[in-house]
């Protein structure tokens, strides 16, 4: 439960900071406009969502429907997410045969039960993954790491506290590889 | 019946847009932050709003609500015929079934629910059981059927709620047309909704347009499919057959706390007030315990003065806060029947009726 709630907390906290800058601009730019309609608030719009392979399905099939927001909360596995499908095509979404899989691969990368990996730019989450395998999976069981929910501070304190017990993380290849971390395996 | 724009919608309902967290913007689904849980009835534009489909747009002079199925004479009423009945006033809280599903883990597929899709009204209405009188209940009656304005998207099934008989004809189930003296907001389901006080929210449809009488139960999607418990506790992430689950009906017995807020920062020597509500379905609350010190000892807290059948109540109690650092703040109700908020939800693939032990985590700095 914490984690989960601390995540809502932190990207609301986010939210509100962003409205409350966009507020604190129109009072400066636009002061003599004080009555003017309310303020729409600045979150992602219906229609935000990552870019990627499978985003033009989602866009076209299921935004007509939904929200993406509702999309967005969810955090399922690959099965749950080909369940879902699986009940919106049996409910009229018209979702072709040829479309499911990258669908269903998107929607489990995106808003899967892992963070995505896939925000990281991709040359950079391909070499930390290389990274993870030969300079860390050399000791650890992946198991291990896995099951760790650290932020980027936490990971950077892991990955320094390792280098000083002997891991070979090249300062070049430090900054990759907890971003890595700190998306894949997350609070 | 068209849809309203969410902004045109906001503005006939008088919804606050800026304060309820958006967890769907269309369909419309907003949550009340659990901080603006401050009064025993929460205010209409702060109050949560489930909707499975869009908002329907009802001019109150089309309007009509047709009875028909195991009933002697078929009614259709309009909505001055409705009001010509005896009309009566409960406070009741409304709770969705799916409150606290972003807590469950593994995570369930649904609206990710916070704590606070829940609230307390006063609803003004018909008791449903005059209306079905009005048209005979056959003895064959076993099920009232609701069905709303709001149609399914796309070739989703239509959102149809299936009551046992008995519940339908309790003196409390009403037919609601007013929400704290004001006419029902549209988010809310004008001109009129049914109001099934102590269960959970999804039973008491909006925009009410049609009862059905029936002899058995309805076989849609939201009453074999949706709205249901595995028959006994399950493994979290256990996939269970629709033939070994049972509806959800009386939500649980249940506390939040409202304040301090979450990671609220006190002073050490000084004296905050923990407050909340508690509330268990159809039974009354008995008592609320409280822990300042991640649960290791509990104390009583003050239940509040107002109360009714189905309403929350709510708890206060006054920490002085002694020991600097970071503490956990927890809360668990009793009802009067013995049934106790327990440490862990039982996780179920719906994801319904979260009901663990609240926390809320506050720092208490030296002076």
């Amino acid at each position: 439960m914490s984690r989960r709630s601390r995540n809502t907390i932190g990207s609301r906290r986010g939210l509100l900071l962003g409205c409350l800058g966009a507020v604190w601009l129109l009072s400066v730019t636009a002061r003599a406009q004080v009555d003017a309609a309310p303020q729409l608030q600045a979150v992602p719009s219906e229609t935000d969502i990552p870019a990627g392979e499978g985003s033009e399905i989602l866009r076209r099939r299921c935004l007509g429907c939904h929200a993406a927001d509702l999309m967005r909360q969810q955090r399922l596995s690959r099965s749950g997410w080909e369940r879902e499908l699986t009940k919106m095509i049996s409910w009229g979404a018209a979702v072709e045969d040829s479309e499911k899989k990258e669908l269903v691969d998107y929607l489990a990368a995106h808003f899967g039960v892992e963070r995505p990996s896939q925000q990281l730019p991709a040359d950079i989450a391909r070499s930390a993954s290389e990274l993870l395998e030969t300079k860390c999976q050399s000791c650890h069981d992946v198991r291990l790491i896995e099951v760790q929910r650290l932020d980027v501070t936490g990971w950077a304190r892991e990955v320094d506290k390792m280098n000083n017990w002997g891991a070979r993380v090249a300062a070049s290849e430090k900054d990759g590889l907890i971003r890595y971390l700190a998306t894949r395996f997350a609070q | 019946m068209g849809l309203g724009s969410p902004r045109e919608l906001f503005a006939q309902g008088g919804l606050s847009k800026d304060q309820l967290i958006v967890r769907s913007a269309r369909p419309q689904d907003l949550e009340t932050p659990a901080h603006l849980l401050t009064s025993w009835i929460t205010p209409n534009e702060l109050f949560y709003v489930r909707s499975h489909f869009y908002t329907p747009a009802i001019r109150e002079a089309e309007w009509t609500l047709r009875v028909d199925g195991e009933v002697d004479a078929s009614l259709t009423l309009t909505f001055d015929t409705v009001r010509q009945f005896a009309s009566k006033t409960i406070a009741a809280t409304l709770e969705c079934a799916g409150n606290g599903r972003s807590f469950h883990d593994p995570p369930v597929a649904g609206v990710q629910w916070g704590k606070g899709a829940v609230g307390t009204a006063r609803w003004t209405g018909v008791p449903l059981a005059e209306v079905l009188r009005k048209a005979g209940i056959k003895p064959s009656a076993r099920y009232v059927w609701f069905d709303g304005a709001d149609v399914g998207v796309g070739t989703a099934p239509d959102f149809i709620r299936s009551l046992p008989i008995e519940k339908a004809m309790h003196q409390d189930t009403l037919l609601a047309y007013e929400m704290n003296g004001e006419r029902l907001p549209t988010p809310h389901g004008f001109p009129l909704r049914a109001i099934v006080p102590g269960w959970e929210g999804a039973y008491s449809m909006k925009w009410l347009t049609h009862i059905t009488v029936s002899d058995r139960n309805h076989d849609g999607a939201f009453v074999q499919a949706a709205y249901r418990l595995p028959r006994w506790p399950v493994s979290p992430g256990t996939l269970v057959s629709p033939a070994d689950t049972v509806p959800v009906t009386e939500l649980s017995v249940k506390s939040i706390v409202t304040e301090p807020g979450a990671d609220s920062v006190i002073h050490a020597g000084g004296s905050v007030t923990i407050a909340g509500f508690a509330w268990s379905g159809e039974a009354q609350i008995r008592r609320v315990d409280l822990s300042t010190d991640n649960g290791r000892t509990w104390s009583s807290a003050r239940l509040g003065r107002d109360q009714a059948p189905y309403a929350w109540r709510r708890f206060e109690f006054v920490w002085r806060a002694m020991e600097p650092g970071s503490h956990v703040v927890l809360s668990r109700a009793t009802d009067a029947r013995g049934r106790i908020q327990p440490v862990v939800a039982e996780w179920n693939p719906g994801g319904y009726l979260w009901n663990a032990i609240d926390q809320v985590r506050v720092h208490v700095s030296p002076q």
